[in-house]
């Protein structure tokens, strides 16, 4: 009797714990579409999504077609640290990124802000 | 032989189930809280990264130039007031370090003028410059006068 209440609600919080994690990842898809849109037009056939993966990761996905028809993929993930921002390529090594590049993300990090905000979470941010 | 514990589950203290829209509305709260929370962090590391890299850059394009030259530094403007003003106080500074060594002296001066002063009072009548010495003079000049004073009859007959 006790063991088939047990395993019922254990079920139920299994449910709730997919379906808390389901909302959660289509929320990140949507900030990473709504991300994507920050940098301009996108080349036919290609992607691009840029969103906050977690408090300090940020991460720019492109995909594109380049001119000999070879799909290419790039990951660029940023690393907020207390000392400044550190950047890596596709699992590659990190490095410091420029004055230039900061710029662009801090611009593009406060527009992601605005938008996410405006389009999904209302006022909460 | 051990006595194992019963095994028991507190059934009441498991979550309960929420529906969809409460499990929702729990799920956007936590990932909005999570961006707020990002877009701070972001905010710091970016200003932090864009201030060290500007420092670098000032530093850099002049410091490691072959052409650059350390500027020299330009004398201060200086208007005809403040330096009027600048020579006032020094004036005043000089008046009042003359006044500081001055006084002293003057000081010295009226006690020496005091000394002299006690110094003459007891002074030896035979002093001619003293005071008493003149009127002990005098005093003996009139008790040894003679009667046959040539001017007094002369002036008695005038």
């Amino acid at each position: 009797m006790i063991f088939s209440k047990v395993n019922r609600q254990a079920r139920q919080l299994n449910a709730q714990e997919e379906k808390r994690t389901a909302i959660y990842r289509s929320l990140i898809r949507r900030e990473a579409e709504i991300g994507g849109t920050l940098f301009g037009p996108v080349q036919k056939g290609g992607r691009r999504e840029f969103f906050c993966l977690d408090e300090t990761t940020w991460v720019w996905h492109e995909e594109w077609t380049d001119n000999s028809g070879q799909k290419q993929i790039r990951n660029t993930r940023y690393d907020m640290r207390p000392t400044g921002v550190l950047k890596a390529q596709n699992g590659q090594g990190y490095q410091m990124v420029s004055l230039e590049e900061a710029r662009h993300l801090q611009a593009a990090i406060r527009e992601y802000g605005r938008k996410v905000s405006a389009i999904i979470y209302g006022s909460t941010i | 032989m051990k006595n194992y514990r019963p095994y028991t589950l507190d059934t009441d203290n498991l979550e309960h189930s929420l529906s969809d829209s409460e499990l929702r509305g729990k799920v956007y709260e936590s990932r909005a809280s999570h961006v707020r929370r990002a877009l701070s962090v972001a905010e710091n590391s970016t200003a932090i990264t864009i201030n060290s890299a500007v420092g670098r850059a000032g530093l850099g394009q002049n410091a490691l130039s072959s052409s650059y030259k350390p500027e020299e530094p330009k004398p201060v403007e200086i208007s005809e007031k403040t330096r009027l003003d600048a020579a006032r106080v020094q004036q005043t500074h000089e008046f009042s370090d003359l006044l500081d060594r001055e006084t002293p002296r003057q000081d010295q001066y009226t006690h020496e003028l005091t000394e002299l002063g006690k110094k003459t009072a007891a002074t030896d009548p035979t002093d001619p410059l003293s005071v008493a010495a003149m009127q002990a003079a005098v005093e003996e000049a009139f008790a040894n006068v003679d009667d046959a004073d040539t001017f007094k009859d002369t002036l008695e007959l005038v």
